[in-house]
C-alpha cells in the first residue's frame, strides 16, 4: 500500500538521514532529493521537518555540520555523520528490521 | 567523539545566537533557490512562490529549530532581555516613573526589615553566638542585675565559664585634656573576653592579670578609636583620663564587635577592679552586672551547674543583702543573648518592636499599591501591543514563549527597581542617622542599613513578589486573544479587563484607606499624648539640667549655687519665674517611690502602697501652672519648721477616699529601719504625668526644697531648674547659656531645652510613626487617585462612541458626567467595603501602640473614607467632564 501522501513514519526521517549521510557528506537540500530518488519518489522529505532533524542530529552529536562550496561554487551547508552517528544507524536499523519483521508476520496471518 | 560534538554545537548556538540565526536564514535561502530550480519547468514564473509553498511557514520552521537549539532558554532568555531593555527605553517615562516607584517601595522595604533585622534578627559578632547565655530573674521589674560579689560567689562554684560585666558612669572622661561628651565606662571580669572568644583589632584585650592588679589599661572599640585616634593602631598606648587616673589603652576591639547590649555600644572597657582609681569610695560597689556564661544547650552540665550555683548562694543568704536588690524568691533562668541584650536603660527591643512591625506593615502595603498600579500601566501597555502579539501567535509562537517575554520585561523592571531600593535604603538610612534628634540618636547605628547577605536576600525576595505581583496579570491577561478578531482589527476591548482593572483600583481604595484611618489613629494618639502636657504651656517652659562632677566646681554645695544662679536667671527678658526641683513633668522620674503609711487607710493586698517621693521650691506649682487646692510650700516651711507635703489629686482620691486629705498626716516606711516621722498634708495637687505619659498619672509627694535632709546627695551633681517664660523658651535659651559660662565657667550643660522640645524626643516613636504614617496614607490615597484616574478616562475612551449616540439624542452633558461619576463611586464603594474591615484589623494590630482611642473607633476610618472619596471625585471629574465635551459628530464618525 504505496501512501500517496509520502508521509514517513515517526520516528524514522532520522535513520533515513543518517543512512544518506553513510553515502557521502551533504547539504540538506540534497539530502531530501537522495531520499526521494532512492525510495523511487515513494517518500517525500517535508523541509519543515527536515531542518528540525537535522537540528536534533547535531545536538545528539550524530551530525556534523560545516559550510562549503557546492560544485556551482554557491555556498551551502554540508552534514557529516560522525562514529557515533554510524553507531546509532546500526542499532536503528537492526530495531527497524526486527519491527518490520514482526509486523509483517501479523500482517501475514491475519 | 558524540558528547564533544554535541557539546560544541551546544555551545556554538548560546554564544552565536546570532550567528546561528543568519546560518539558518542563509541555509534556507539556499534549500528554496535549489527546489525553485528544480520546479521551474513546471510551474513557469510562479516557481519560487510555488516553493515557498512547498517549503512552508519559513517563520515557524525558523521558531522550531530555533526552539530545539541547545540550552535554548539561555538564549531565549538574552533575546528577551534585550527586547526589554529596549521596549523599556523606548518608553521612558513609564519607564521612569515605574522605576522610581518600585525602587522606593523597595527601598522603604529594606530599610524597615534592616531594622527590623538589627533590632530582632542579628547575631553578635562572637563566634558560637548561640551559646552565649546570660542569667536572669523572672518577674523582676528592674531587670537583672547582680553585685559583683553576688557575681564572685557564683564564679567561684562554677568556675571560669562564667564572666560579667557592668556599666558605670564617671565623673569625666578626658583625651589630652579635652572633656568627652561620653561619661559611661564598661566594668568587665578578666575572663570576659575569652568567655567571649573574640580578638582584638589591634594590641590585645583584658586579661585576668589586668583584673587582679587592677591595672590603669582599657580597651576601646574600633569607632572611638578611629574617632579620637584615627586608627586602631595610632590608639595604642595613648593615654585616656577617666576621673582623675591616667588610663593607657591596650587594645581595640574588632569593628564589627560593639558590645554585647543593643544600642549602647561599649566604648571604654576597663577591669572591674580598676574602678576603684577612678571612684575610690565605692569602686564597683553600687553597679549593676550581667553574668554571662557560654551553654551547649539549656540542659546542659554547664547549664546545670550556674543554676545550681545561684540556688546555693540564694541558701547560703548573707551575700544577698536588701540594700543589692534581693533576687531571693525569684527564679533564675538562663536566658539566650545570641541576638544581643536588650535591656539596661532601654529596652530597645519592647521599644521599637512594635513600632517597626507597624512600619513593615505600613510600607508592605505601601509597595502592594505600588506594584498593582504598575501592573495596571503594564497591562495598558501590554494591550496596546496585542496586535504584535497575535501577529507572533498566529506565526506559531507559543503563548508560554511571550508570557515569558512579558514577565522577563517586568522581572527587568523589578530588578532594577531593587537596584535603586538597595542604593536609596543606603543613602536614604544614612542621611536619615545623621539627622535624628538628639533623643533617639542612639539608635541611629540601627537605623543604617548595610547591603549584607541577609538584607539582600530580602531585597530580591520583594522583587521576586513584586514581578509576580504587577507582571503576572498582565502577561496572562494580554496573551489570552481572539487572534482572528486581533488580527482584523475589530476586537472590542475585552469585558474582563475592564473588570479586572477596576477590581484593582478598587483594591488599591481599599489599602489606601488602611494606611490613611491607620494614620489617623496614630495621629490621634500622638494628639492625647502630648495633651498629657499641654496644661503646663511646654513651649514657654525652659528645663535647665547642669553637671558638676568632674569639673572645678565639683565640690560646690547646692543651696549657695542656686541662690548664685536664680536671681541672675530671673533677670534675663521675658522670664517669668524660676524654681529648683527634682523633677519635670514627661522627663525626670517621679522621684524615688517609697512605701507610704496613711493611718486610717487599709491597703488592698496587691497595693505595694508605693508614692513618688520629690523635692520642689515654693513657687514650683505657679511655675508649672499645675492647679494647687489648699496652700503652697513658703519661706516659712524651712529646716527645724513642721513637716509638711503636698499630695497629687491621684494620691488624694485613692488614700483618703471620702476624706479631705487636707490637714491629714502620712509617713514613710523605711525597709531598712523604723517610719520616718509624719508629714502634714497642706496642699493637693493637680496630676502630672511624670514619667510614662501612656501610664495613668502616678501618685505624688512633694515636699519642701528647704526640709530636704541632703540636697547635695538628692540632686547628685546635676542641679535642674525649670524656667517659666513669657516669650517662647528657646528665645532665652542663649542668655541662660551665658549667665552659667559667666558664673560657674567650666560647667557641662546637660540640658536646656523647652519642655515642648524635650517632649518631642520623648515622644520621639510616636511623632515618626504618625509623620510617617501621614506621608505613607498621603502617596497611598494619591497613588489611588490615579487609578482610578487611569480607569475612568480608559472608561470614557472606550464609549466615547455611545456617549456621543447619548448626546445626538438629547441626553444632556450634566446626565453624562453624572453617569460616568457613578461608575467612580462604584469603585470606592467596593473599595471601602473592602478596605473598612481590614482597617479595623489594620487597628487592632496596632493596639498597644495606640493611646486614647480604642482601635475600632470609626472616626479615623470615616475620616479616610471622606477624603478618599473627595480625592476620588476630583480624579473621576476631570475625565467625565471630557466625556461630557464629547462631539456627537466626530465620536460617531469616528468608527
Amino acid at each position: 500500500m504505496p501512501r500517496p501522501t509520502g508521509e514517513i513514519l515517526p520516528g524514522t526521517l532520522e535513520m533515513l538521514i543518517l543512512r544518506t549521510l553513510t553515502v557521502d557528506r551533504m547539504h540538506g537540500y540534497a539530502i531530501a532529493q537522495h531520499i526521494g530518488r532512492t525510495s523511487q519518489e515513494a517518500l517525500r522529505v517535508e523541509k519543515g521537518s527536515l531542518y528540525p532533524a537535522l537540528e536534533r542530529l547535531l545536538r545528539n552529536g550524530w551530525a556534523t555540520a560545516k559550510w562549503g562550496k557546492t560544485p556551482t561554487g554557491r555556498n551551502a551547508r554540508y552534514y557529516t555523520i560522525t562514529a557515533s552517528g554510524r553507531r546509532v544507524l546500526g542499532e536503528e536499523i537492526s530495531a527497524f528490521n526486527e519491527m518490520y519483521a514482526a509486523i509483517a508476520r501479523v500482517l501475514k496471518t491475519s | 567523539m558524540s558528547f564533544i560534538d554535541a557539546f560544541s554545537h551546544r555551545i556554538r548556538s548560546v554564544f552565536r545566537a546570532g550567528d546561528a540565526a543568519r546560518e539558518r536564514d542563509a541555509e534556507f535561502a539556499f534549500h528554496e533557490s535549489l527546489a525553485a530550480r528544480d520546479l521551474t519547468p513546471a510551474h513557469g514564473a510562479g516557481a519560487r512562490d510555488a516553493a515557498r509553498r512547498e517549503f512552508g511557514n519559513a517563520t515557524y520552521l525558523k521558531e522550531e529549530v530555533r526552539w530545539m537549539g541547545a540550552m535554548r532558554w539561555i538564549d531565549a532568555l538574552s533575546q528577551d532581555l534585550r527586547y526589554g531593555l529596549r521596549t523599556l527605553v523606548r518608553t521612558p517615562l513609564f519607564s521612569v516613573v515605574a522605576l522610581l516607584s518600585i525602587g522606593l517601595g523597595i527601598g522603604a522595604n529594606t530599610a524597615v526589615f534592616g531594622m527590623i533585622y538589627k533590632v530582632m534578627l542579628a547575631r553578635l559578632p562572637v563566634p558560637h553566638s548561640q551559646e552565649l547565655v546570660m542569667l536572669s530573674l523572672q518577674d523582676v521589674r528592674f531587670g537583672s542585675y547582680f553585685s559583683w560579689e553576688q557575681y564572685q560567689a557564683i564564679s567561684r562554684a562554677v568556675g571560669p565559664n562564667v564572666t560579667a560585666f557592668g556599666t558605670t558612669s564617671a565623673d569625666s572622661v578626658e583625651i589630652d585634656g579635652t572633656r568627652l561628651t561620653i561619661d559611661a565606662v564598661d566594668l568587665v571580669d578578666g575572663g570576659f573576653y575569652s568567655v567571649l572568644g573574640i580578638a582584638p583589632a589591634a594590641g590585645r584585650l583584658l586579661t585576668m592579670a589586668d583584673n587582679e592588679q587592677g591595672a590603669p589599661v582599657l580597651v576601646t572599640s574600633y569607632g572611638f578609636a578611629t574617632r579620637h585616634f584615627g586608627s586602631a593602631q595610632a590608639a595604642l598606648g595613648r593615654t585616656i583620663r577617666i576621673g582623675t587616673t591616667p588610663f593607657s589603652i591596650v587594645g581595640v576591639t574588632q569593628r564589627e564587635y560593639e558590645g554585647l547590649v543593643l544600642v549602647q555600644p561599649a566604648e571604654v572597657i576597663v577591669p572591674q577592679r580598676s574602678a576603684l582609681l577612678f571612684q575610690p569610695a565605692q569602686g564597683s560597689r553600687d553597679v549593676p552586672f550581667f553574668i554571662l556564661a557560654r551553654t551547649r544547650s539549656e540542659n546542659s552540665p554547664e547549664a546545670a551547674a550556674i543554676l545550681a550555683a545561684y540556688r546555693q548562694c540564694c541558701e547560703a543568704g548573707g551575700l544577698w543583702s536588701p540594700s543589692s536588690g534581693d533576687p531571693r524568691g525569684h527564679r533564675a533562668v538562663l536566658v539566650n543573648i545570641g541576638h544581643g541584650i536588650s535591656a539596661g536603660k532601654a529596652d530597645v527591643r519592647g521599644f521599637l518592636s512594635g513600632a517597626l512591625f507597624a512600619l513593615m506593615g505600613g510600607v508592605v502595603v505601601l509597595l502592594l499599591i505600588t506594584c498593582t498600579n504598575v501592573g495596571n500601566l503594564l497591562l495598558a501597555r501590554a494591550m496596546t501591543r496585542t496586535r504584535e502579539f497575535a501577529i507572533r501567535l498566529s506565526l506559531g509562537a507559543s503563548r508560554a514563549r511571550i508570557i515569558r517575554q512579558l514577565l522577563v520585561e517586568s522581572s527587568l523592571l523589578a530588578s532594577l527597581g531593587a537596584i535603586v531600593g538597595i542604593v536609596a535604603a543606603v543613602w536614604g538610612t544614612a542621611i536619615l542617622a545623621r539627622n535624628l534628634p538628639d533623643g533617639i540618636a542612639p539608635i541611629s547605628r540601627l537605623v543604617v542599613v548595610r547591603p549584607d547577605t541577609s538584607i539582600l536576600l530580602f531585597t530580591v525576595a520583594v522583587a521576586g513578589a513584586c514581578v509576580l505581583l504587577f507582571g503576572a496579570f498582565p502577561a496572562i491577561q494580554a496573551t489570552r486573544l481572539d487572534l482572528t478578531a486581533q488580527l482584523h482589527g475589530t476586537a472590542a476591548s475585552s469585558l474582563a479587563r475592564k473588570r479586572l482593572n477596576r477590581s484593582v483600583v478598587a483594591l488599591q481604595v481599599a489599602l489606601a484607606l488602611v494606611l490613611a484611618s491607620a494614620s489617623g489613629l496614630l495621629v490621634v494618639t500622638l494628639r492625647n499624648l502630648k495633651s498629657g502636657l499641654a496644661s503646663l504651656d511646654p513651649a514657654r517652659l525652659l528645663v535647665v539640667e547642669l553637671d558638676i562632677r568632674g569639673t572645678p566646681h565639683a565640690n560646690a554645695h547646692m543651696e549657695p549655687l542656686y541662690d548664685q544662679l536664680m536671681p541672675q536667671f530671673r533677670r534675663i527678658p521675658g522670664v517669668r519665674s524660676v524654681v529648683g526641683t527634682t523633677v519635670v513633668p514627661a522627663l525626670f522620674g517621679g522621684g524615688a517611690a517609697s512605701v507610704v503609711d496613711v493611718p486610717g487607710f487599709e491597703s488592698a493586698p496587691d497595693d505595694e502602697m508605693l508614692v513618688g517621693e520629690t523635692q520642689v521650691m515654693p513657687g514650683y506649682f505657679g511655675a508649672m501652672q499645675i492647679g494647687l487646692r489648699g496652700r503652697d510650700f513658703s519661706v516659712q516651711d524651712a529646716r527645724g519648721g513642721e513637716p509638711v507635703a503636698i499630695i497629687s489629686q491621684t494620691m488624694a482620691t485613692q488614700l483618703y477616699a471620702g476624706r479631705d486629705p487636707i490637714g491629714e498626716r502620712f509617713r514613710w516606711r523605711r525597709s531598712d529601719g523604723p517610719p520616718t516621722s509624719f508629714y502634714r498634708i497642706v496642699g493637693v495637687a493637680e496630676d502630672v504625668k511624670y514619667f510614662d505619659l501612656r501610664a495613668a498619672p502616678p501618685r505624688m509627694a512633694y515636699f519642701p526644697w528647704a526640709q530636704a535632709a541632703d540636697l547635695d546627695q538628692l540632686l547628685g551633681g546635676r542641679p535642674l531648674f525649670a524656667i517659666r517664660t513669657i516669650i517662647p523658651a528657646a528665645h532665652v535659651v542663649s542668655a541662660a547659656r551665658e549667665i552659667i559660662d559667666a558664673e560657674l565657667p567650666g560647667v557641662r550643660i546637660r540640658r536646656d531645652q523647652s519642655l515642648s522640645a524635650a517632649a518631642a524626643l520623648v515622644l520621639g516613636r510616636e511623632q515618626a510613626l504618625a509623620t510617617l504614617a501621614l506621608v505613607f496614607g498621603a502617596i497611598a490615597i494619591a497613588l489611588a487617585a490615579i487609578g482610578l484616574y487611569g480607569v475612568v478616562s480608559f472608561h470614557v475612551s472606550t464609549r466615547r462612541r455611545e456617549i456621543g449616540v447619548r448626546i445626538a439624542l438629547g441626553a444632556d452633558r450634566g446626565r453624562v458626567v453624572r453617569l460616568i461619576l457613578r461608575q467612580s463611586f462604584v469603585v470606592i464603594l467596593v473599595g471601602a467595603v473592602l478596605g473598612v474591615p481590614l482597617s479595623l484589623i489594620a487597628g487592632r494590630a496596632l493596639g498597644a501602640l495606640l493611646y486614647g482611642i480604642a482601635p475600632w473607633h470609626p472616626l479615623p476610618v470615616l475620616g479616610a473614607l471622606v477624603v478618599l472619596l473627595a480625592v476620588g471625585t476630583l480624579a473621576a471629574v476631570v475625565p467625565s467632564r471630557s466625556a461630557a465635551r464629547v462631539d456627537p459628530l466626530i465620536a460617531m464618525r469616528a468608527d
